[in-house]
Formats: C-alpha cells, sequence, structure tokens
C-alpha cells in the first residue's frame, strides 16, 4: 500500500509537470531567397519549402525543439555553352538544390502565452543533407552529403485561439562547406500555424 | 492523438513539397546536347586550306551492332550537306575536288540505343575495315565514346576527325584530333528530328575548337 501511495503521488507529479511543460507543433510553409554562393548557383528565389517542429517549453519564455523540413531551389537556365573537360556542351542547364535540415532549435518568447502578440529570437542548429544536380539535357551530376548548419531567426505568433496561433518567422540559413558540398545560404520566409497542447 | 497529428503534418509536408518538384525540361528538344571533344594541342587555327574528306555514306550503329548492309538513313544526306558547308565555311577545301591529298578525315556515325544502361562508353577500340571517305587507306579510326541511358531511346550523331599527318603506320590508325556528339531522345516526326540534328550540327560548329 506504501509503495501503491508513493507510485501515485510520482505519477500525478509526472501529470502535472507533463500538464505544466506546455508542447508545442508548429508548421511552416517556407520561402527562401538565395545569398552569396547560394545565389550564385541558382538565382530565383525558392516557393517550395516547409518545415515542422516540435517544440517543448521548459517554461513560459523558452522553448527547446526539433525541427524538419525540406526546401527546394532550382532554376531553369537559358540554352547555352558551358565548358567541360577538352570541350564543351551546348545544352539547356537546369539547376536544383534539395535541403533538408534536421536541426535543434531554441526559442526565447519575449511575452507570455496571454499576450496579443508573442515576438520570439531563436537559434536552429543541427545538419542538413543537401543535394546539389545540375542536368545538361540528358546528363546529370550531382554533389550529395550532410553539412553543418545553424540558422538564426526571429519571429512572433499571433494567439488566433486557446491553442492555435499564427506564426511568422525569418531564418537567415548557412551549410557550411564540406568536403563534398560548397557553402550555401539563404534567407528563408516562414509563414504558418502553432498549435499548443 | 497528437503523436498522429504529427505523423500526418510530415506526410502532409513531404507529399507537398514533392508534388510541387520543379520537373526541369518540358520539350523533347530541350533535352538535346552537342558535346565537343577535342584534343588540345591540335593546331586550330589552321584548319584554313586543309583539304578534308567526307565519307560517302554514314554509318549506323543500333543497339551496339553496326547495320550490315548499311541503309541510308532519311537524315544522312543532309547531314552531311550541312557538314560540307560549315567545313567550307572555315575555309577547308573538299579533297575531292582538288589534286591534293586529304588531310583531315570524318566519320559520321547515327547511333540508336535503346534502354541500354547508363553509362560512357570510352573510345580507344578499333573499327577497322574500309570505310568510304577513306579513299584508298582502308584504315579506321578509333572507336568513338559515346554516352548511352537506361529507360530511353536515343539517336547520337557522331562527327569524328583524324588528322591523316598524324598517322601511326605500326597500328595503322589515325588519332582522334575531334570527336562531336549530338544527343537526344529519339522522339516526334522525322520533320522534327532532322530540325534538331541540323541545329545540334550548328551548335557544334559554334563551339570550341572551332569558334
Amino acid at each position: 500500500m506504501k509503495y501503491f501511495k508513493s507510485f501515485i503521488i510520482v505519477a500525478l507529479a509526472l501529470i502535472s509537470l507533463e500538464v505544466s511543460a506546455q508542447n508545442k507543433t508548429n508548421a511552416f510553409y517556407g520561402m527562401a531567397i538565395p545569398v552569396g554562393d547560394t545565389k550564385d548557383y541558382i538565382n530565383p528565389a525558392s516557393f517550395r519549402g516547409g518545415n515542422i517542429e516540435f517544440e517543448r517549453l521548459v517554461n513560459p519564455k523558452i522553448g527547446v525543439g526539433l525541427l524538419v523540413g525540406w526546401n527546394t531551389f532550382y532554376e531553369a537556365k537559358d540554352r547555352g555553352t558551358y565548358p567541360i573537360n577538352n570541350g564543351e556542351i551546348t545544352s539547356n542547364q537546369y539547376r536544383y538544390l534539395n535541403a533538408i535540415p534536421i536541426q535543434a532549435t531554441g526559442k526565447y518568447y519575449f511575452t507570455g502565452d496571454d499576450a496579443v502578440i508573442r515576438p520570439f529570437i531563436g537559434l536552429a542548429a543541427g545538419t542538413y543533407y543537401m543535394e546539389q544536380r545540375v542536368d545538361n539535357g540528358l546528363f546529370s551530376s550531382s554533389d550529395k552529403g550532410w553539412t553543418f548548419s545553424i540558422a538564426p531567426k526571429a519571429g512572433f505568433l499571433i494567439p488566433l485561439s486557446y491553442s492555435t496561433s499564427l506564426a511568422v518567422s525569418l531564418d537567415y540559413s548557412t551549410s557550411f562547406e564540406s568536403s563534398d558540398l560548397p557553402q550555401q545560404n539563404w534567407l528563408g520566409i516562414n509563414i504558418g500555424f502553432s498549435w499548443d497542447y | 492523438m497528437k503523436t498522429k497529428v504529427n505523423f500526418l503534418l510530415v506526410i502532409v509536408l513531404t507529399l507537398v513539397v514533392y508534388a510541387c518538384y520543379p520537373g526541369g525540361a518540358e520539350y523533347v528538344e530541350e533535352l538535346d546536347t552537342s558535346i565537343s571533344k577535342f584534343d588540345k594541342a591540335y593546331s586550330w587555327n589552321d584548319l584554313n586550306g586543309k583539304t578534308y574528306s567526307l565519307p560517302t555514306n554514314i554509318m549506323h550503329v543500333k543497339n551496339g551492332e553496326e547495320v550490315d548492309p548499311p541503309k541510308e538513313g532519311p537524315h544522312d544526306k543532309d547531314i552531311l550537306k550541312q557538314i560540307k558547308s560549315e567545313l567550307d565555311a572555315l575555309g577547308m577545301v573538299d579533297a575531292t575536288t582538288t589534286a591534293q591529298d586529304t588531310t583531315i578525315a570524318l566519320v559520321i556515325v547515327i547511333i540508336e540505343q535503346n534502354n541500354s544502361g547508363a553509362a560512357w562508353i570510352p573510345g580507344g577500340g578499333w573499327w577497322g575495315g574500309y570505310y568510304p571517305g577513306y579513299p584508298g587507306w582502308g584504315w579506321g579510326g578509333y572507336y568513338p565514346w559515346y554516352p548511352v541511358y537506361y529507360s530511353y531511346k536515343t539517336g547520337s550523331v557522331l562527327i569524328e576527325m583524324a588528322d591523316y599527318t598524324n598517322k601511326n603506320v605500326t597500328e595503322e590508325t589515325i588519332p582522334l584530333i575531334y570527336t562531336g556528339v549530338l544527343d537526344g531522345l529519339m522522339q516526334g516526326s522525322q520533320n522534327y528530328a532532322g530540325t534538331r540534328i541540323k541545329n545540334g550540327i550548328n551548335e557544334l560548329f559554334n563551339q570550341a575548337p572551332f569558334n
């Protein structure tokens, strides 16, 4: 009986901790504007992207989480002539950059969850699985691999209901140079929703 | 429940991005490529005045086998005519119109390939035998390199050049100084293919080492 009481007490304590430690799921549609080396490779902005973040508020103003996503950059170059080893190739060229982030995130919310607007700053750090591919007509060549990445971010939540908020954020992603891939940078614009539970 | 919702979100995200994935080429001709490979050490600036010899017939290779007996394709005459025109524009002289020996010999090969893999077939082999356009020589050039692909029916036009003054008497070969390749999918009408071949040859002669 003593053990049973202890078990009930511990269980209730854990349940109360779970209730007080709020969880969030943030889902974003992501646009991205290439910068630096990425802009040299693919100039147009990407409108194909999204990410999902599972976040746990360790206190009302600090959240930690895990983010996964996918961004695709693409440019169809006009038919042109490009150098190859001891020769040249004339073709339409299609350039792709796929970036799949798997990152740990940390955020600081400047206001509590009862505020009309909840601005935040944060940092994501982890890895990107990158694939950089160039198609020349029927020929395709690609470089792929895992890179270290960071993405400082800032944004705000606008609560729409008790558990749902509109979420907007900007981030600056850097995928660092690896033996297989050059450095990539882009400015991300993310719009989505945040759900509390 | 929330785990199921989160899992669903991940699936939805994946599907949405995949559905929006850019597809590349929309038309067959956008996959056409014109590739030139050449010997950089060759004196390309001295082509003016050199004699050339075009083959009487274009060799056809289908799925790795030479078409035998030779059969003239629908575009052969136009290809020969256009290449002659391009060579004349470079200031070269058709050997059949002069008493001089041929300096630059050309071989033209059309390759049709069906689902034969994705690889670059390296050059260096040996055609052997006698080919028209090599009057009195009886020697072949090196086997050309050419690309092949899975799942597509591709057509390639190869233009090879060899300088007869560089001949290897012992091996009875003439090292190639130039290979031009047009690659594309074999789809559409013969007129469409003819236009694409014409554009491709034009592109080859606007590339290095001729431009």
